[in-house]
């Protein structure tokens, strides 16, 4: 269960969130520019007050507080269990993509962290590409080996932002299918922020509606994004 | 030594071999300025004793701002300092990392400067030559370990070329200043270096605790 009030300001954009994410896959939905990226790199801790940025608010994950400024409360990235794929998939250009996965495990004995790489690697079905470099990746590969890599340390939240933007659909799908069956099974809860609304009813989500950086509402998808699906269905038109 | 310790050091020195962008532009430089400065001062016997040490300590500290100021390009380049902000590892390693790699290149730097040295400067040392085996290392330490941390800390600065210089090398004056008496009093063996060996090594421990200390602060800092 994930618990957040956020206030927060970046430049001119105002981000204020209050909400509860009890499901184990929540859609933050919105338009580009909504604060769907922002409300992320809060949550996993990337951002923090700094010059011309404040930040006031508090974050929980079951039982720990991860962020509470009224009480200096701020838990470094690394430590919240929580992983963050993002549009840009960021691996390590030096490393093979075995070592990229990995990268995270470094507290784990050699025969563990090589099973651990193996059983992502073929979560994403990437196990062909296990001695590839970054640069010899599509996007679409990329970004699956971003999301083995940030699966591999176990995390007890995962944060996608957009990641699959670099796929086709019919691969996007068997991967999301994939996905959360073996999230549920690891007891993994998911938030993933996107603009594209096939994805939030396709996956039966929760789903958190953001406007202007305020949440504008929250519950079923089915209820949220009525006014989307009635847009997309009439662009479609009757056939 | 970390498993991910040992990551970051062989990634950062794999890389370097790759392109010796760094080391071949420190040797350039600092090449440059030995030869300038003998063409400057013509320096002969005792002159040249007195000028050395301060000669090499400032060719060392400006040659080394140009691999300091790319301590963090490649991570900032690709996009992948989010995914070491997300990594359960200490920052503190990722620093002594770079701080290694550095060290090691403005070594070689210096050990390749040697031979300009007896060419341009005549240079016989008088002193307990050994000693530079100690006063050259804990200076190149002091001054990779700080410029390493300032240049974590002007990483999301537009101006980060310029602001490194500007914050690193006021802080590095006390180190400097023993670094250059140091090698002065052991090139004309005029005094006892180990007064300023002994305040480069307390420079060291002091900056080096305190630059992994604060480290994390400034790694997980906008």
């Amino acid at each position: 269960m994930l618990e957040l009030d956020l206030n927060a300001q970046r430049g001119s954009f105002h981000l204020q969130v209050k909400c509860r994410f009890d499901s184990d896959w929540t859609v933050i939905f919105g338009h580009s520019g909504a604060g769907k990226s922002t409300l992320l790199r809060l949550l996993a801790g990337l951002d923090r007050n700094g010059a011309s940025n404040a930040l006031q608010g508090r974050i929980a994950l079951d039982e720990s507080t991860l962020t509470d400024t009224a009480n200096g409360v701020w838990l470094a990235p690394g430590r919240r269990r929580m992983a963050l794929v993002s549009q840009h998939p960021s691996l390590f250009p030096h490393l093979n993509v075995e070592a990229n996965v990995a990268y995270g495990l470094s507290a784990m004995e050699r025969s563990t962290r090589a099973k651990r790489v193996t059983e992502m690697l073929e979560l994403v079905d990437a196990t062909e590409l296990a001695n590839r470099r970054p640069q010899d990746l599509s996007g679409g590969q990329a970004q699956r080996v971003a999301l083995a890599r940030a699966l591999a340390p176990a995390p007890r939240l995962l944060l996608l932002d957009e990641p699959f933007s670099a796929l086709d659909g019919t691969a996007s799908d068997a991967l999301v299918d994939r996905l959360q069956i073996w999230l549920r099974a690891n007891n993994v809860q998911t938030v993933i922020a996107t603009h594209d609304a096939t994805d939030a009813f396709a996956t039966a989500a929760e789903v958190a509606l953001l406007r202007e950086g305020q949440l504008a509402a929250f519950g079923p998808a089915e209820d949220v994004l009525e006014e989307e699906r009635e847009r997309i269905v009439g662009r479609l038109g009757p056939h | 030594m970390t498993r991910a310790l040992w990551s970051h050091l062989v990634k950062d020195l794999r890389i370097e071999w790759r392109s010796l962008d760094a080391i071949i532009s420190m040797l350039f430089f600092s090449g440059l300025v030995v030869v300038l400065f003998s063409i400057a001062f013509d320096p002969r016997g005792a002159f040249s004793q007195q000028i050395a040490g301060g000669v090499l300590c400032v060719a060392t500290m400006f040659a080394s701002v140009s691999a300091l100021n790319q301590a963090w390009a490649r991570e900032i380049r690709h996009q992948v300092m989010d995914a070491q902000r997300m990594v359960p590892s200490p920052g503190a390693e990722l620093l002594l990392a770079k701080v290694i790699v550095n060290f090691f290149f403005v070594t070689i730097v210096q050990i390749a400067l040697a031979p300009f040295f007896v060419v341009f400067y005549n240079l016989r040392i008088v002193g307990q030559a050994w000693l530079l085996l100690l006063v050259l290392p804990l200076g190149t330490w002091a001054l990779v370990s700080n410029g390493v941390f300032f240049a974590a800390l002007s990483m999301s600065s537009r101006n980060r070329e310029l602001l490194l210089s500007l914050i690193l090398f006021p802080i590095f004056i006390p180190a400097l200043l023993a670094m250059v008496q140091a090698t002065t009093s052991i090139f004309t063996g005029d005094s006892d270096p180990t007064l300023w060996i002994k305040m480069l090594f307390g420079y060291d421990i002091i900056f080096t605790t305190v630059s992994l200390l604060l480290f994390d602060v400034v790694f997980h800092a906008e």
